[in-house]
C-alpha cells in the first residue's frame, strides 16, 4: 500500500502531530514505514534473533504509538524511538521467557575463537563480534557506529549518563580487540 | 615529536573507528508488511479504546437500570412523608421522576459518544 503523496512529503514532526491531533494511523503508518529498518535492524543486533527483534519491533512501534503526544520535537524521531525499542527490548528481556531460553542458546553457543593478529576485517562477521559484547556494549555500539548517534544522543536514548557511554564504548572496543587478537597499533 | 605520536595516535583511531562502522552499517531491510502488521495493530487498539467507554456505560446503564427504576418509583411514596412545607418540587414531578432519568441517562450516553469520549 502506498501512502499519499502528502503523507510521503511530510517530515517526521508534521506527521506526529497529524497523528495525535486526529488520531491519523496512516500518517502513523509512513512513520513506521520510514523507521522500521532502522529499528529492526537495531533490535535484530541486540537479540540476534530476527524473529524476536521483530516481534519486540512491532510492540516497540505499539509503545510508540501510545506515547507519542509525549515526543517533544527537541531531538529525532528515529533516536526517541530506539529510546522505545531498548526500553521495549529491556522490559521484554525481564518478563518473556522466550527471551531467556533466546540467550541461554546465545550464551551455549561456542565462543568465537581467537584469531590471532587478524585485522578486523577478516575477524569474523558482525555477528562474532556482537557475540563478545554484553547487550549494554551493544547498544552503544550500534547506536554510536551502526547508526552515527553521539555520545549525548546515545545517553539520552539509555537513559545512562555520557560518561557510562563512552566507557561502555571503550569497553566494547577492548573486547573486541582481546577476543580477536588484534593489538592497537595494528589499527591503521 | 609529541604532537607526532597524538597524529598517530588519532589517526589510528579514525582507522579503527572507520573499520567498526563498516561492520556494523546497517543494511536496510525490507518492510515485507511489516509496517501493514503495525497498521493493523494500531487501528485494533484504536478501535477498541474508541468503543471500550461507551459500551461498558451501556452494559452499566442496562444492568443498574432496573433496579435505578425501582429505586426511583419508591420516590413519590418517600415525598408523601415530607412534609408539604419542605418540598421543593411539585408533586407531579415526582411522578414523572423515573421516565425523567431514563431520558438523561440515554442523552448523556449519546453525548458521550458524539463527542467521542473514550477510555484513554
Amino acid at each position: 500500500m502506498k501512502a499519499a503523496p502528502r503523507l510521503r512529503d511530510a517530515d517526521d514532526l508534521e506527521l506526529v502531530s497529524r497523528a495525535v491531533a486526529q488520531v491519523d494511523t496512516q500518517a502513523y503508518g509512513e512513520l513506521v514505514r520510514r523507521h522500521q529498518s532502522r529499528v529492526r535492524s537495531f533490535l535484530r543486533r541486540l537479540t540476534r534473533d530476527p524473529d524476536l527483534a521483530d516481534d519486540l519491533a512491532q510492540d516497540c512501534f505499539v509503545h510508540a504509538w501510545d506515547r507519542l503526544s509525549t515526543f517533544s520535537g527537541k531531538g529525532s524521531f528515529p533516536g526517541w524511538l530506539l529510546r522505545i525499542a531498548w526500553t521495549t527490548f529491556l522490559q521484554a528481556k525481564r518478563s518473556t521467557k522466550r527471551y531467556g531460553e533466546v540467550l541461554e542458546s546465545v550464551r551455549d553457543t561456542p565462543a568465537a575463537p581467537a584469531v590471532s593478529a587478524a585485522p578486523l576485517e577478516e575477524a569474523g562477521d558482525l555477528d562474532k563480534l556482537l557475540a563478545v559484547l554484553d547487550e549494554e556494549e551493544r547498544a552503544v555500539m550500534v547506536m554510536s557506529y551502526a547508526f552515527g548517534m553521539s555520545h549525548r544522543e546515545i545517553g539520552e536514548a539509555t537513559g545512562m549518563p555520557v560518561g557510562t557511554v563512552k566507557s561502555l564504548i571503550f569497553r566494547g572496543k577492548d573486547k573486541i580487540r582481546q577476543r580477536f587478537g588484534i593489538e592497537r597499533h595494528q589499527y591503521g | 615529536m609529541a604532537s607526532n605520536v597524538i597524529n598517530m595516535a588519532e589517526r589510528m583511531r579514525d582507522e579503527e573507528d572507520r573499520q567498526l562502522a563498516a561492520l556494523f552499517r546497517p543494511a536496510e531491510i525490507p518492510d515485507d508488511g511489516f509496517t501493514h502488521a503495525v497498521e493493523r495493530r494500531i487501528r485494533r487498539r484504536v478501535w477498541v479504546r474508541r468503543w471500550t467507554l461507551p459500551i461498558a456505560a451501556s452494559i452499566g446503564a442496562l444492568i443498574a437500570a432496573k433496579p435505578a427504576m425501582d429505586l426511583l418509583a419508591l420516590l413519590p411514596l418517600v415525598a408523601d412523608l415530607v412534609p408539604q412545607e419542605l418540598k421543593l418540587v411539585p408533586p407531579d414531578v415526582l411522578q414523572h421522576l423515573p421516565g425523567l432519568a431514563a431520558v438523561l441517562l440515554a442523552a448523556g450516553g449519546t453525548a458521550l459518544a458524539a463527542l467521542g469520549v473514550t477510555g484513554d
